[in-house]
């Protein structure tokens, strides 16, 4: 479970990028953050997963405040981002090994999950290969598996489909359903509505750093008109139609 | 040929930009100093010291009536650095620059290409040039009271001088490039090329080294002879660089047109050589390095290992330096070759001085030798000089680029972190020592070696205390956003101020010995220890207690 808390965040003194936000994404949850460009969606991210120092509140990850007790916080945190161009020059093997490291991942346990993920992924025979020569989707590939290797109880990713082919897309949005059905919490940020109308049990639309609706799809409806398109009640909402 | 000069002018402008080759001293948009860049100031400092340091051996070589001996050595020096310089920045502006695939499709002659990438790598030979040769043999000038003459050749002679160095060392590097099967992997073809090319060159230098100082006829004869002979055999050795001679006859004011045909004509059929080789082999190769593939494994059998915390972020750590031939090349190599350097020097002078002397003038310098103090700090102060060619602190943060934030995501305890981070320097600085200390011992047995592993333990504590500082001013500017790994340090202003860290700590080094002068040697250095490990606790603590503040730039997704 996550929860933020009152959370504000500023870059220059009197300028808020988040101002107030209040959040609580449930266990078995899928959450999508919504907002365009620029909207502040990144900026929670990096305060959910301790990137990001935060000025005012505090965010909670299965009850472990990220800003007073951070290790802890983070051992229950998987991080997903757009770009998975990460350390380029690392074997996908030795990426995966070094995280399993930092999450005290047991020998049995990373050996089980690598074959078994890598091979579901059809990863496994490039895994001896450096990140530099895979494809974006293959990058993505290898740091979800690094992600999903200490089974984290709570799944972050930010943009996660940018640059994704059909393909790996629709197996990437499969795992964040499998995940969720196994009790514990999705929550990623997205421009792209389709893949929220399609995948979030609830959503949340963040404009000018405020949050301007959380709730469910039928909600959303119900409160800016059923017969508008998501797409027409997000351009309502965030002011520009 | 108008409109290939053209060509040629815009796109060696082009690739002075891509390659970031100027030194920005002058502002563009102004057209003036760029007095508002703390680096423009380093490069005065450097270019005042220099001054002064060219201008104490001048003067010392004008009073004893051989002013020569500087002119020669000088072009010498000033050869090996313009051919170190030209090794190592010759490849990535040939081969492995941004604006190849850019250009390629573009209708411009390949020649073009060719003597545009050329003129940058001498438009930064230039700017070496300016900074470390235009005082020195100014001053040289003013010296000997040379005529208006002498200062118009100097300008002829330091724009001819880079060429013939430049044009062989880009030659070898197409040669090079061309008969090594390797070529097509370009980390290792880079991290090959630099290593032999350098290894020559030190090896070449402690031959030279070997031969103008450590030679037994020097030991009965008196300082004029001595100096005779070495100015001799520095001119047998610039024989070996057509260059140098005629440059330094030019400056002497002997023969000077027949010279000037020669330098001329010299440098011509180099260029030839160097178009002939570049049209033969240089645009196929471009090609090659542009659209090569990586070669992919299948099947291999993968290696799942456990290790714990920390050992694996250590591993980590070794393996971005080690996997990545630039950081390689520019954080671990130079080390490396300064430790070399040190170790050859100390072979060849050692044993040169220890023959010096055994003169009878010199029996009360002699007899005045003892080990105190002030050798421990000398020593200390070498050691400190080879830490300042490693790199790998003052880039452990701005190595991890895009990756940075993947500090703060991981279940490890952020101080723990950046005691991590310094390791790779700390053991890298070690090894250093231990090298340079057991040459210094073999060279010097009268030190003894309890005193050696005393030095090596304060050495340690100060690689400590360095490391400690320079991984903090990375961590509080770090430079993540970088699109190629040359930029980070070649960018880099920390590097700077790596430079005045290690003059304050050889300043330190002079205070201490002023202050232990007249005490107990083991006392001193008790003392002296302890003084670094309460320095350690200090800066250990401060940093424990600002930590999360400290991380706060770490932030970049």
């Amino acid at each position: 479970m996550i929860k933020i808390q009152n959370v504000s965040k500023s870059y220059k003194k009197g300028t808020k990028v988040i101002e107030n936000i209040d959040l609580e994404i449930k266990n078995g949850e899928i959450f999508g953050f919504i907002g365009q460009n620029g909207a502040g969606k990144t900026t929670t991210i990096k305060m959910m997963t301790g990137i990001l120092e935060i000025d005012e509140g505090d965010i909670f990850i299965d009850g472990k405040s990220i800003t007073n007790e951070p290790i802890e916080a983070k051992k229950n945190i998987g991080l997903v981002l757009d770009s998975p161009d990460m350390f380029l020059k690392f074997k996908g093997i030795e990426y995966l090994n070094f995280i399993a490291d930092c999450y005290n991942v047991s020998k049995e346990e990373r050996t089980k999950k690598i074959e078994k993920l890598a091979k579901e992924f059809e990863i496994y025979d490039e895994l001896d290969n450096k990140i530099e020569s895979y494809s974006h989707g293959m990058r993505q590939k290898i740091v979800i598996i690094g992600v999903l290797l200490h089974n984290p109880q709570n799944w972050i990713l930010d943009e996660p489909i940018t640059g994704l082919d059909p393909k790996s897309s629709y197996d990437l949005k499969t795992l964040m359903k499998e995940h969720a059905s196994q009790g514990k919490t999705v929550f990623f940020s997205t421009h792209i509505l389709e893949i929220a109308e399609k995948l979030c049990d609830r959503i949340a639309i963040i404009n000018n750093g405020k949050i301007v609706f959380v709730g469910n799809l039928d909600e959303l409806r119900k409160k800016y008109g059923e017969e508008n398109s998501l797409e027409e009640i997000f351009l309502r909402i965030i002011g520009d139609k | 040929m108008k409109d290939k000069l053209k060509n040629i002018f815009n796109l060696s402008k082009l690739y002075i930009k891509e390659n970031d080759a100027s030194l920005n001293i002058i502002n563009m948009e102004t057209k003036k100093l760029n007095k508002k860049s703390y680096l423009f100031w380093v490069y005065v400092i450097i270019f005042f010291g220099i001054t002064y340091l060219s201008s104490e051996i001048i003067s010392y070589a004008v009073k004893i009536g051989k002013p020569q001996i500087f002119l020669n050595g000088f072009l010498l020096a000033l050869e090996i650095l313009i051919i170190i310089r030209t090794i190592m920045v010759s490849m990535n502006v040939l081969y492995f620059s941004k604006d190849i695939e850019n250009i390629l499709h573009l209708p411009i002659n390949p020649i073009e290409i060719l003597i545009s990438k050329f003129s940058t790598i001498l438009f930064m030979n230039y700017e070496f040039e300016l900074i470390f040769a235009l005082a020195p043999l100014f001053i040289y000038g003013i010296y000997i009271y040379s005529k208006i003459t002498y200062f118009l050749n100097f300008i002829i002679v330091l724009i001819i001088f880079p060429l013939f160095a430049t044009m062989i060392v880009s030659i070898m590097m197409i040669f090079l490039m061309k008969t090594i099967k390797l070529f097509k992997n370009k980390d290792l073809m880079q991290l090959i090329i630099s290593f032999i090319l350098i290894f020559a060159l030190m090896f070449g230098a402690n031959k030279a080294i070997e031969y103008v100082f450590n030679n037994s006829e020097f030991i009965e004869q008196n300082q004029e002879f001595v100096l005779n002979k070495i100015n001799e055999k520095i001119i047998k050795i610039n024989n070996y660089f057509l260059n140098i001679n005629p440059s330094a006859e030019i400056l002497q004011n002997n023969k000077i047109i027949i010279t000037y045909l020669k330098l001329i004509l010299i440098n011509f059929v180099g260029f030839i050589l160097f178009i002939f080789m570049g049209n033969k082999l240089y645009l196929k190769q471009l090609l090659k390095a542009n659209f090569y593939t990586k070669k992919i494994k299948k099947n291999k059998k993968i290696k799942i290992k456990k290790s714990p915390k920390g050992i694996s972020y250590i591993k980590k750590e070794f393996k971005m330096l080690s996997k990545n031939p630039i950081f390689l090349i520019q954080s671990i190599y130079p080390v490396i070759m300064m430790t070399v350097l040190i170790c050859i020097l100390t072979i060849a002078v050692v044993p040169a001085y220890n023959g010096l002397i055994q003169r009878e003038e010199y029996k009360e310098i002699r007899e005045g030798l003892k080990f105190n103090m002030e050798a421990v700090c000398i020593i200390l102060g070498i050691l400190q000089i080879t830490g300042l060619f490693n790199y790998t602190s003052i880039t452990s943060f701005s190595r991890e680029g895009k990756n940075a934030f993947v500090m703060k995501i991981l279940p490890i305890s952020l101080y723990k972190q950046f005691i991590y981070k310094n390791i790779p320097q700390i053991i890298l600085n070690i090894i250093s020592s231990v090298v340079i200390l057991a040459v210094i011992n073999l060279q010097i047995p009268a030190i003894g070696l309890n005193y050696i592993l005393i030095i090596f333990g304060l050495s340690v504590l100060l690689t400590v205390i360095n490391s400690f500082i320079l991984c903090l001013i990375d961590l509080i500017m770090p430079k993540l956003k970088w699109d190629a790994e040359y930029e980070i340090l070649k960018n880099s202003k920390n590097k700077l101020l790596q430079y005045v860290l290690i003059i304050f700590n050889i300043l330190f080094l002079i205070f201490i010995k002023d202050l232990f002068e007249k005490h107990n040697l083991n006392i001193s250095l008790g003392v002296f220890a302890g003084i670094l490990i309460f320095v350690i606790i200090i800066l250990n603590s401060i940093f424990y207690r600002f930590k999360d503040k400290l991380y706060e730039k770490i932030t970049t997704i």
